[in-house]
């Protein structure tokens, strides 16, 4: 209990600081004063629906397998640290129905294989070595780490890799606010700000019989 | 650029001062996913240069953002790519935004996260401007803009005799006496704008457009000295010139008391005016601005042009300028004019959002020193071009046209390139 506790602290550590780094971007936005074609909120709902389809980007659409690895690997990793919970739950004997456990199981396994993927194409592609340095290396395997150790624990259910689990989820809660890793909070950011750009513009979601029209409001 | 004024420190300061909470977001977004490859001509057009790869660009700035403003950035530069300016390094920044990135803004659309590069880019113009780092034939364009009153430091005497040449050469073609280019009319409903190119170069797209307004019926003025609207200080990132060269035409249009500003088609220029005006002012423009293309979309609609599409029987496609579709949300315009104008109009693809930037964008038709890495990544649009079939390409933006020229010629193309308004006054039926 004393490792899930230091684990726990190093989850709130890290959710203060995103939440500080966010607010302080928050402060420093400034209004747009021009005058809007089209609606923010649309360009946002756009965003995050239809925007992060793979019809909707070329970085999905042409790279299907590595869009998909993508998002497995963070639904993988969603399920690692939703099974950390459990574990906790369990510790306080609340029962965990075997669908959800077996379910998480998969998660992790695909999310895993996704993740050491992700990561091999990074070390053997010309292209995308000369954009990586070792942050981007560190924060791949420290989340394959994480997922890893996860996974041997739910099959060996020994005691010491459930402290192994816990020191390395530790270990990746407090590197996400320094690294590449906090992009777990800028990417919504990002989302918005792209939703904010195109819809307030006009441009997504397109409207294909927008003919001469006078400029709406948000 | 000059050794002596250079001032990193400045540079530093700048980069600081533009770093507000958009940016900030932007500095921490990027996952080097490297997937944005295939979305960029630079990229596409040097398959073997990773330099050309957006998120190599966008690290190249992102690098300089952790090394200043980011803990382990500053504790441990080597981890996490970390990169302080010096010279050496701002030579390379310069080389990356203002000689490997035309701000098209496509990278972006098509980023996994939805990162806007177009906009990291200019910030990084923002603060290299400030350290006396942009490149001097750009600087030239801007200075021309802001001590002449255009780009092309036309005297007004040069200017108002053009226009009145051309105002009596259009009364001799339909034979019409009454027909008139009005310059610095009070009250007028419309204040029009211009490219310099046009009165200089393509004299024959102001006539297109003395057409257009004439058989709409409208009541239109230019003026003799405010009428430019290009505006290079987008692309040089400094806000101040770009403030003074977008606001003279605000302020022209409320001095005349025009009821509208109309921005002819040039796509940074809208883009400049109409979004980010507001913007370098801080304060909202107070004067209703559109483009051409939504002023002559609603005279179709509204029939107050009568069209014979036959007169056009060519293919036609059509290039959409990035300034104008992807930054500036006029998209459908353009379409509905062509294909009421024209009898064969056929879509290039990608087309509209997600049109490939013609390699003529971010200030590059300025900048001699990358013409060749210009003309390269240009095969793309060369490329999407042949592959319609199409005789005339239709481009609304004199920036464009230049490149798409350049283009037709250096990859023998053999297609007409036009405005969407000489296209359209073609097919006017005068008389009704
Ligand atoms: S903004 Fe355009 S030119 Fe610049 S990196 Fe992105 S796609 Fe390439
Ligand atoms: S697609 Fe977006 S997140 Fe991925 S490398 Fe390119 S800019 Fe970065």
């Amino acid at each position: 209990m004393e490792i899930i506790n230091l684990t726990l602290t190093a989850a709130v550590f890290c959710f203060i600081s995103l939440g500080i780094m966010i607010l302080i971007t928050v402060s420093k936005l400034r209004q747009d004063l021009s005058e809007p074609r089209g609606s923010s909120t649309a360009g946002i709902i756009y965003a995050f629906t239809k925007g992060l389809m793979p019809q909707a980007k070329e970085s999905a659409s042409h790279h299907l397998l590595s869009y998909t690895a993508g998002i497995l690997f963070h639904i993988g990793i969603l399920a690692a640290f939703c099974f950390s919970v459990i574990i906790y739950l369990v510790l306080t004997e609340i029962a965990i129905p075997d669908w959800l456990l077996f379910l998480i199981v998969a998660l992790i396994i695909v999310g895993l294989t996704s993740g050491s993927g992700l990561l091999i194409k990074r070390f053997v592609n010309k292209r995308l070595r000369a954009i990586s340095n070792f942050d981007d290396y560190f924060s791949n395997i420290i989340v394959n780490v994480f997922l890893l150790s996860t996974l041997i624990f739910l099959f060996s259910d020994s005691n010491a890799m459930l402290r192994i689990m816990y020191i390395v989820e530790g270990i990746l809660f407090l590197y996400i606010p320094f690294g590449k890793l906090r992009h777990s909070a800028y990417f919504f950011a990002t989302r918005i700000m792209f939703g904010t750009f195109y819809g307030r513009r006009g441009v997504l979601p397109a409207n294909r019989k927008s003919v001469g029209n006078e400029p709406e409001t948000s | 650029m000059n050794q002596k004024q250079v001032d990193i420190k400045a540079a530093l300061v700048k980069f600081r001062e533009l770093l507000d909470g958009k940016m900030r977001v932007y500095m921490n977004a990027c996952v080097h996913c490297g997937l944005c490859a295939d979305s960029c001509h630079y990229a596409l057009a040097n398959p073997d240069d990773p330099s050309m790869l957006p998120a190599f660009k966008i690290n190249q700035i992102t690098s300089v953002f952790r090394r200043y403003h980011t803990i382990l950035g500053r504790l441990l530069p080597a981890w996490t790519g970390s990169q302080a300016l010096d010279r050496d390094y701002a030579d390379k920044l310069v080389d990356a935004v203002f000689g490997k990135c035309t701000m098209c803004g496509r990278c972006g659309l098509n980023c996994s996260v939805g990162l806007n590069t177009g906009q990291l880019i200019r910030v990084t113009r923002s603060a290299l401007v400030e350290a006396g780092l942009v490149p001097r034939s750009l600087q030239a364009t801007v200075d021309n803009a802001i001590n002449t009153g255009n780009n092309m430091a036309i005297s007004e005497k040069e200017f108002v005799e053009t226009i009145e040449w051309l105002q009596e050469d259009l009364q001799l073609e339909l034979s019409d006496d009454s027909i008139r280019f009005p310059i610095n009319k009070k009250n007028a409903n419309i204040l029009y704008t211009l490219n310099p190119r046009e009165p200089k170069f393509f004299p024959l797209s102001i006539s297109a457009m003395g057409k257009i307004f004439q058989t709409a019926g409208e009541n239109w003025t230019l003026s003799s000295n405010n009428y430019d609207v290009t505006n290079y200080a987008l692309f040089s990132g400094n806000d101040n010139e770009a403030r003074k060269i977008s606001g003279r035409l605000i302020n022209e249009a409320k001095r005349l008391g025009a009821g509208q500003l109309v921005l002819a088609e040039c796509g940074h220029g809208f883009r400049a005016t109409r979004w980010e005006l507001a913007n370098w002012a801080g304060e909202k423009s107070g004067i209703k601005i559109i483009s051409v293309l939504e002023l002559m979309a609603n005279y179709i609609k509204d029939g107050r042009l009568k069209l014979d599409a036959s007169k056009n029987p060519e293919r036609v496609t059509l290039h959409d300028p990035c300034n104008l579709v992807r930054g500036g949300g006029i998209i459908e315009e353009q379409r509905y004019i062509l294909k009421n104008a024209v009898k064969d109009f056929v879509e290039m693809t990608p087309n509209r959002e997600q049109n490939f930037c013609c390699g003529g964008g971010g200030g590059m038709l300025s900048m001699g020193e990358y013409s060749e890495r210009r003309q390269k990544a240009g095969k793309i649009k060369a490329d999407q071009i042949r592959t319609t079939g199409a005789k005339v390409v239709a481009t609304p933006c004199h920036n464009c046209i230049d490149q798409l020229n350049e283009l037709n010629t250096h990859y023998q193309l053999g297609v007409k390139i036009k405005t969407v308004s000489e296209i359209l006054a073609e097919a006017i039926i005068f008389g009704n």
